[in-house]
């Protein structure tokens, strides 16, 4: 396979895992999909214990997935050698289907520059409670937890168990975090700093982030609803979603098929408010035309999956956002995949990622689960669940937005 | 490939940063180290001799440790003292990692990329290296380079039951520099950033919190010992200083190294 001219310093994705309420593997949250699955529920009790009312969608209690496990043992090691939090056995078990289908080896990695990219918001908090409590007391606790919090730097610890060596960095831009992880993997592998990136986000429920998100009047007591007249707010989730990003030359090598291509990243910030995005969305508007000036591709998309929290503020801004930059395009079909996935955090931008180009190769997706009625106030209107959309084309969009008034966009292209 | 020079730097330590008048305002919400943080950032800005850039072609890159973790607690304090429900929504906000670059984007209007990152080796470091790419790559014109911690007394416990007595809990504070694509219209000698290099190796997490053999180097100079995960900004920017009050005419080259890896910069005067 010759690789386009117009393509030669992209990144080429190769791989992709991911795992969240709505699956353990990539093929699973397709199905979630198109049948429309909302695995929402009460805080399980073996998450964490809480009186409220809201629910989340949890991945399995299992987190590490047999596939993560068998990764863990080619290297000589298991869940208790690394002393593994869930957020890390997450990740890994997105890093081992992403592998996996890249058709990589842990040697293969290991004879080659690997960049490690990962993104997370709760992944790098010290959220031990216990011994926190313990600590303001007076107490001297067992130091097992800050050696853990130590040991749980997502692209660190990637690397060790790896024994990989590259560059590497955790994203820490709250919600946008997985995207930007993506689109930074993308500019190593253009300007050549390594063979293969590995990159997106993972990320936990955490009692604390789920209070926290309460505090702030964010949550529906009811599945989420993007888009929705009726919407309350969001609902948090957990999972990962990894990719595997190599050069051209090399994919064309290994006579490996390619899934796809990241063409252009922008990352703007609005400037604005800490938890709020800009009201018209300008940041996101900006981050969209600077990601499609490095893709060459305009505004045109064949897909776009939007941020679609199923907040007031974001949903507003985010389609204001897009009637500002489609214009001429406003058919374009628009969806929010949080009906099924929950909102991940720093996890949410390399599921979608994933999600958008499933979408694009299959050439087929639904509306976004949990929009029944598209709020009529919106100036540009995205697919509801009821939906079925066929997609002609291979180019997407898609984006995030983040507290801290961050705006990041991916223009992917699928094979 | 476009040269990338530094056009200002400044560092505050956690106890003696001034907070100008102007900002009191703006920051009145924001913990302690987004306010060592920005004031940091904006005697940086005030020193910097270049003509605004667009804020669009200005990002921020901001590396760090810990990041919130003191502000995390004060949250945590609220909920296990006050119990669900009772949580404070603006201590939650500030206990994001990224709500100081929220804030530096908000006060020095920049609009470019926003981008915090966490590591435990070196933070200035990595950001820096990250500016130097999205500058090089034509991504925007300026960046402002920064990193910061906050004194922690759970971790100075934990570094003292770990190391005892060898532990030095380090400095405290902020490093900001501004970088530039060299600009057509600055004439005269520039401090030009032509390599820099970070190689991390997997260690004992502890040693990533007491930093025990951590050394650097300027110049090949005998190596000396560092205290805490900030002191390698701190003493970097205080090298480079004195360098060039010195009229530095030859190659700078600073190293580190420690059992988690190593890292080295060099600089050289070119003429603008």
């Amino acid at each position: 396979m010759a690789q386009p001219e117009n393509k030669k310093s992209s990144a080429i994705i190769t791989g992709m895992g991911c795992i969240s309420a709505a699956g353990r593997n990539v093929e699973e949250h397709y199905f979630a999909i198109e049948q429309g699955m909302q695995n929402c529920q009460q805080v399980p009790a073996w998450l964490f214990n809480t009186q409220q009312a809201y629910p989340v969608y949890a991945a399995s209690q299992d987190a590490l997935t047999e596939t993560g496990h068998k990764l863990l043992a080619d290297v000589g090691a298991d869940v208790s050698s690394h002393r593994l939090g869930r957020t890390a056995q997450l990740m890994l078990s997105a890093v081992a289907e992403a592998m996996d289908m890249a058709g990589l080896t842990i040697k293969d990695l290991q004879k080659k520059r690997v960049g490690v990219a990962i993104g997370t918001t709760v992944g790098c908090a010290f959220n031990n409670e216990d011994y926190y409590r313990a600590f303001r007391q007076g107490d001297h606790p067992g130091l097992n937890p800050v050696i853990d919090y130590l040991n749980s730097n997502l692209a660190y610890l990637l690397q060790n168990v790896l024994g990989i060596k590259g560059p590497s960095l955790v994203v820490t831009n709250a919600c946008a975090s997985g995207t930007d992880a993506i689109g930074i993997a993308g500019s190593w592998i253009s300007a050549d700093l390594c063979d293969i990136v590995i990159a997106g986000g993972a990320d936990e429920l955490s009692r604390i982030a789920y209070n926290g998100f309460i505090s702030l009047q964010l949550t529906d007591l009811l599945p989420c609803r993007p888009f929705d007249r009726d919407r309350q707010g969001l609902n948090l989730g957990e999972g990962a979603g990894i990719v595997f990003l190599e050069k051209g030359e090399d994919v064309v090598k290994r006579r490996i098929s390619s899934l796809g291509w990241v063409l252009g990243y922008g990352v703007c910030a609005d400037a604005w408010h800490p938890t709020a995005p800009h009201p018209e969305g300008q940041g996101m508007v900006r981050a969209v035309k600077v990601a499609a000036e490095k893709a060459g591709t305009g505004l045109e998309f064949d897909l776009i999956n939007a941020h679609g929290t199923a907040t007031r503020a974001n949903d507003v801004a985010e389609t204001n956002a897009l009637a500002a930059f489609l214009v001429g395009h406003e058919e374009t079909p628009i969806i929010s995949t949080k009906g099924i996935t929950g909102h991940t955090l720093g996890a949410a931008g390399g599921i979608e990622t994933i999600l958008t180009i499933s979408a694009l190769r299959r050439g087929f997706t639904r509306g976004t689960t949990g929009c029944v009625t598209v709020d009529p106030d919106f100036r540009i209107a995205p697919r509801h669940q009821s939906q079925k959309v066929e997609l002609s084309g291979k180019i997407g969009l898609s984006q995030s937005l983040a507290f801290g008034g961050g705006n990041s966009a991916l223009i992917l292209e699928a094979c | 490939m476009a040269a990338v020079v530094i056009s200002a730097m400044h560092m505050s330590t956690g106890v003696d940063f001034e907070m100008p008048a102007e900002l009191a305002k703006p920051l009145r919400r924001a913990d302690d180290l987004t306010k060592c943080l920005v004031g940091c950032a904006s005697s940086a800005f005030n020193s910097t001799p270049l003509p605004t850039i667009p804020p669009e072609e200005t990002g921020i890159f901001y590396g760090t440790s810990f990041g919130p973790l003191e502000t995390n607690f004060r949250f945590l304090d609220t909920l296990l003292d006050d119990g669900e429900g009772q949580v404070s929504p603006t201590l939650f906000s500030h206990s994001v990692h990224n709500a100081a670059a929220g804030y530096l984007a908000r006060i020095f209007t920049i609009h470019g990329p926003a981008i915090t990152l966490t590591t435990y080796t070196w933070p200035f470091l990595t950001a820096l290296n990250q500016a130097v790419l999205a500058i090089s790559s034509g991504c925007i014109r300026r960046a402002l380079v920064a990193t910061a911690e906050m004194p922690s007394p759970l971790l100075a416990d934990a570094g003292r039951q770990l190391a005892g007595s060898q532990f030095a809990d380090g400095p405290s504070g902020a490093v900001t520099w501004i970088i530039d694509r060299l600009p057509e219209e600055r004439k005269g000698k520039q401090l030009a950033i032509k390599h820099l290099e970070i190689d991390e190796t997997p260690c004992d997490a502890a040693v990533l919190l007491t930093r025990s053999g951590e050394v650097w180097s300027c110049n090949g100079r005998a190596d000396e010992q560092t205290t805490g995960v900030l002191d390698h900004a701190f003493v970097l920017t205080d090298k480079i200083e004195k360098t060039i009050d010195g009229q530095m005419n030859k190659e700078f080259v600073w190293s580190i190294k420690a059992p988690f890896g190593q890292a080295r910069l060099a600089l050289e005067m070119i003429k603008g």
